[in-house]
């Protein structure tokens, strides 16, 4: 158990369970609904999210003692654009389907108060090494809620897995339907209040 | 005062080292890009056309299919004009795909519409790219708004030009029983992208008018395009 001691492990790890970005902090939200109706969506953008707030944490924090007080939002800003726009040409050279699926939420990882939260209140003020773990941590808290999510809204929605069919053609057969309701965005809205509510009893001493 | 001069200096190193970083990573992924843009768009001319119905098969398969099966044509007294021809197994002309082009709610649309070698029945429409609001307009370019459009017919019973429209709400609700020939389901909550949609759809057919008319009269001699341009 001396792993979980380290500093560094420990910043990674605790927004993954205990202080969840979407669960606890209820950052990103909008973002959750909106791409969870497939597994494979939710995985691109949950690595997309986590490449760009993994990195700007990195320069944010690289930086921060350079940045003049009076315009570092505009360079925390500056900087998030400039990653997420990378990393939607490189969906757009190499993932071309998923990211037409995406559409507009990708260059909304911009405005995912998600990626501003943790430059401004973790990489200001911490060295760069911890920062990243801090901002891949997080990256991976909101990644595993979207996968989750996706995983019960495509399994019940359309009854397969990454477009893969799960559910038997005998069940079907036997009067099984798709609950269409999955696929639209409060399915989604009831999954995450519900899993709000298990963290909320599983972590009570928060 | 130096502690703005501080500010602005860093503000301009900053904002040349972000657009240096992403004008360096946009020139050198173009090329990869523009390739999924121009398979993407003969998917599209394929999905029109009826070749692929569900699942997108891969970037080779489409242009194996996209090679063999269409044929970019033009007509003789307008080359500009660009449509594409497909053939049937016989070798026959089977049908013809035109480009759509319309405006949007937010932006233009773009897609492929199909008809059938009478020149006056849609087999197919498919929509490549758009701007529309996602979960409302955006469900333009979804199968079951497209697949309504198969069977339409451009033309009326006494021979005149109407063109394909999206009717507000249902068919069978709104539009008189000899015009529904001429109309599709709208989806709610996206009036608007069904209005422009159906200006850009009668405005498109009405400049392939003279294909489509040459179908209609049997006179198909068509220019046909090298196909490598494409």
């Amino acid at each position: 158990m001396k792993l979980l001691k380290n500093k560094y492990i420990k910043t990674m790890l605790e927004p993954v369970i205990g202080n969840n970005p979407i669960n606890v902090q209820m950052l990103g939200i909008c973002s959750a609904l909106a791409v969870t109706v497939q597994l494979k969506t939710a995985v691109v953008m949950g690595l997309a999210l986590t490449f760009v707030v993994t990195f700007s944490n990195l320069i944010v924090s690289v930086f921060r003692k350079f940045v003049p007080e009076n315009i570092r939002i505009i360079f925390e800003l500056c900087v998030i654009a400039s990653l997420v726009i990378l990393a939607d040409e490189f969906l757009k050279a190499y993932l071309f389907q998923v990211s037409k699926q995406l559409s507009v939420f990708v260059g909304l990882i911009i405005t995912n108060c998600l990626v501003m939260g943790r430059a401004e209140t973790f990489a200001l003020g911490n060295t760069p090494g911890i920062s990243i773990m801090d901002g891949f941590g997080n990256g991976l808290g909101y990644s595993l809620v979207l996968i989750f999510v996706a995983f019960v809204r495509e399994l019940f929605g359309s009854g397969s897995l990454f477009g893969y069919k799960v559910v038997p053609q005998f069940l079907y057969d036997a009067g099984y339907t798709d609950m269409g309701f999955m696929l639209l965005a409060p399915a989604a809205f009831i999954i995450i209040g519900l899993l709000v509510w298990l963290q909320k009893t599983l972590f009570k001493s928060q | 005062m130096s502690d703005n001069i501080k500010s602005i200096f860093f503000t301009i190193v900053l904002c040349l080292a972000c657009s240096l970083l992403l004008t360096t990573a946009a020139s050198k992924l173009k090329p990869l890009q523009e390739t999924n843009k121009l398979v993407n768009k003969q998917a599209n001319i394929l999905k029109a056309a009826g070749y692929i119905t569900k699942e997108q098969p891969s970037a080779e398969k489409i242009k194996e299919i996209f090679n063999e099966k269409i044929i970019p044509a033009s007509l003789p007294e307008n080359p500009g004009r660009e449509f594409f021809l497909t053939y049937s197994d016989s070798g026959e002309i089977s049908g013809y795909i035109i480009p759509l082009e319309s405006k949007g709610l937010w932006g233009k649309i773009y897609g492929y519409i199909a008809l059938e070698n009478d020149g006056v029945t849609v087999s197919g429409v498919s929509i490549y790219e758009h701007q529309e609001t996602p979960g409302l307009g955006a469900e333009i370019e979804k199968n079951n708004f497209l697949n309504n459009f198969k069977n339409k017919k451009i033309i009326s019973e006494n021979q005149n030009f109407k063109g394909i429209m999206v009717a507000k709400g249902k068919v069978k609700d709104s539009i008189p029983k000899n015009q529904r020939q001429h109309y599709v389901d709208g989806i709610s909550g996206a009036t608007l992208t069904g209005r422009f949609l159906s200006e850009g759809l009668v405005e498109t057919l009405e400049k392939f008018e003279p294909v489509s008319k040459k179908f209609r009269n049997d006179n198909l001699d068509f220019k046909l395009e090298n196909k490598d341009k494409q």
